[in-house]
């Protein structure tokens, strides 16, 4: 047998010099297949399943709340579990992702393959964010059916708009833990720098910028808290959650001009807007210091 | 002959430590190669080089005559590589696998099933690489190094892993890939397989290839001699005592034979004065009954590198 000479190959899917889609889907599918069948995602769908039926069995049965304001509490309820939950997750999964193949080994078999970084650190991103999304889908499944019992199909937009926003919610961290992957050496590097965003953005961030607020002056308080907004993806979630279950009132007086701000359609295309730049940001910052790398 | 692959004056430093220091480096097309050292002399650097995963401070790399500067997608469908520390994807079957990389290379899937049997996973090919043991993943890290068919083969540390009828299996197939085309590159602590399956041999040192070069070559540039052991019959049909301390007057240039106990004789040379020295023994009236010749090995090469690197 000739090794080097008819070895059927298949026509390069849009060439081998560009970013190919094929090669990208391919990494994207491995990926999905990998984490699919891996017991941590499997684990934490269970889980997420398990949360979303309490919480939504809780409020939607035993407050005597039923119709649109039962689906508004197990809403809020959600949202919680959402705001919190997910942002780990996502930030867990995607920050061991390359990393891990990185102190694991196979990257280096990944990267002598004929493939671009660039179709590597996106393909990850896109198989990630499939798998998490069928576990996050899945658990919002038994809910949302457990919702429609209590209140009828009344809320079905507002309800798909929820999940939706927990989607973006779950691509904003992947890709925000795929950018800490590239950059961190180790796994143990990556995951510690990924819960320590998570610490901050979720835990921390909410505080601070209340402290910086309240040391601001009574007119500047709004735009402050808008330009703040958009540098912490998990509240603008929150605040795009509320508007579309009608709970500005949550935001009491004091913010009610910056409740005005966001309401209106101009408002919310921004926040989805700046949403859509956190998600594409940190996953182009990936693509070009994974490319620039000298050593792998 | 052509070159597959040419490394010009590669370094690579980190921090004010050179892991490689200006190699230079030919393999011409067909052969098997193997690039010996202690660990931390720069094996590793070099290979990372020469994939493309390390850029060199300086130098460059040329496979084929193509750079990875040039077309770094076509240069690299040119090379194979099965890492030292091999990691697949658990949750993954074989199959899965190696149709994965199949795909990214442009290889139709109906390769993939002939490349795992070609490797003796054709019956565990459907179960998850998670359940296999060392030795069937480094049998996998194999199938998806030659997939493709390359025209360069990188092996780092192939019999990692690997229990003694795997290696056996493994020195076959790197024999059988080579006779159909594929040049052969591989590290290895091993130095009996080294010599038993390469053309020729490098030894880093300090990030530096100075010693490159045949068995054959690399024995005469250290000045190493073979051992003649030889049994003499009884009576040995000549006087052995004079003929011991008479030789060295007939030729004091040459190689004398020394007596060891009874009727056993030594001589260290040359290779090519074997059969002189065996010859001589006959000329004189000395039967023997039996002979051994004691080639210096890669081991005694490997030390004298070792030591002149040491003064």
């Amino acid at each position: 047998m000739d090794h080097n000479q008819g070895t059927p190959r298949e026509p390069a899917v849009g060439g081998r010099a560009g970013f190919c889609w094929g090669r990208m889907l391919s990494v994207a599918k491995k990926e999905m297949l990998d984490s699919i069948r891996s017991r941590w995602l499997i684990i934490f769908a269970v889980v997420f399943a398990i949360l979303a039926l309490i919480i939504s069995g809780l409020g939607m049965s035993g407050l005597g709340l039923a119709g649109y304001e039962g689906f508004n509490r197990v809403t809020a309820g959600l949202l919680n579990l959402v705001l919190y939950l997910l942002p780990l997750i996502s930030l867990v999964m995607g920050a061991s992702s390359i990393a891990g193949e990185r102190e694991g080994g196979s990257l280096h078999v990944l990267l002598t393959q004929p493939i671009h970084t660039s179709e590597i650190v996106i393909g990850k991103f896109v198989g990630l964010s499939l798998s998490l999304t069928t576990a996050v889908l899945t658990g919002f499944g038994g809910a949302g059916l457990i919702m429609a019992l209590g209140s009828g199909l009344m809320n079905v937009k507002d309800y798909v708009v929820f999940v939706l926003l927990a989607v973006v919610l779950v691509l904003v961290f992947l890709s925000l833990a795929i950018l800490i992957s590239v950059l961190a050496s180790k796994r143990s590097q990556a995951l510690g720098l990924g819960i320590f965003v998570w610490f901050a953005l979720i835990l921390v961030y909410d505080f601070m910028a209340i402290g910086v607020a309240s040391l601001s002056a009574a007119g500047a308080v709004v735009p402050l808290l808008l330009l703040l907004l958009l540098f912490n993806p998990a509240d603008m979630v929150r605040v795009l959650v509320i508007l579309q279950l009608g709970g500005e009132a949550t935001f009491g007086p004091t913010l009610a001009a910056l409740t005005r701000t966001v309401s209106h359609g101009a408002g919310q295309w921004l926040l989805l807007g700046a949403l859509l730049v956190w998600i594409a940001a940190p996953l182009a910052l990936a693509c070009l210091f994974f490319g620039r790398k000298q050593d792998y | 002959m052509e070159n597959i692959l040419r490394v010009e004056r590669a370094s690579k430093t980190y921090g004010a430590y050179a892991a490689v220091n200006e190699v230079d480096l030919e393999i011409p097309r067909g052969e098997i190669f193997a690039l010996l050292g202690h660990n931390g002399a720069g094996k590793s650097t070099l290979i990372k080089i020469i994939l493309g995963l390390a850029q060199p401070g300086a130098g460059s790399v040329l496979i084929e005559g193509c750079t990875y500067r040039q077309n770094r997608l076509e240069t690299r469908m040119k090379v194979g590589y099965l890492p030292e520390r091999l990691s697949f994807y658990d949750n993954l079957t074989a199959w899965e696998t190696i149709c994965f990389y199949a795909k990214l290379k442009g290889i139709n899937e109906s390769q993939c099933e002939a490349v795992l049997a070609e490797v003796g996973l054709g019956d565990a090919m459907h179960k998850r690489v998670g359940a296999y043991s060392k030795g069937m993943q480094q049998r996998l890290g194999l199938a998806q190094a030659i997939v493709h068919r390359p025209s360069l083969l990188i092996l780092d540390e192939p019999t990692t892993g690997l229990d003694p009828s795997g290696v056996l299996w493994l020195k076959e197939k790197i024999r059988a890939w080579n006779k159909a085309g594929t040049t052969i590159f591989f590290s290895s602590h091993n130095l009996g397989d080294v010599e038993e399956l390469t053309h020729r041999v490098g030894i880093m040192c300090k990030g530096r290839l100075d010693v490159v070069g045949t068995m054959a070559e690399l024995q005469k540039q250290y000045g190493l001699k073979a051992i003649l052991r030889v049994m003499v019959t009884e009576p040995p049909g000549a006087d052995l005592e004079m003929f011991v301390a008479t030789q060295s007057q007939q030729d004091p240039r040459g190689p004398v034979w020394i007596r060891e106990e009874g009727n056993r004789l030594v001589m260290t040379c040359e290779a090519h004065e074997k059969g002189w020295a065996l010859e001589s023994l006959l000329e004189h009236g000395i039967r023997f009954t039996d002979f051994r010749v004691e080639e210096p090995g890669l081991d005694a090469i490997y030390r004298e590198v070792m030591s002149g690197e040491a003064n």
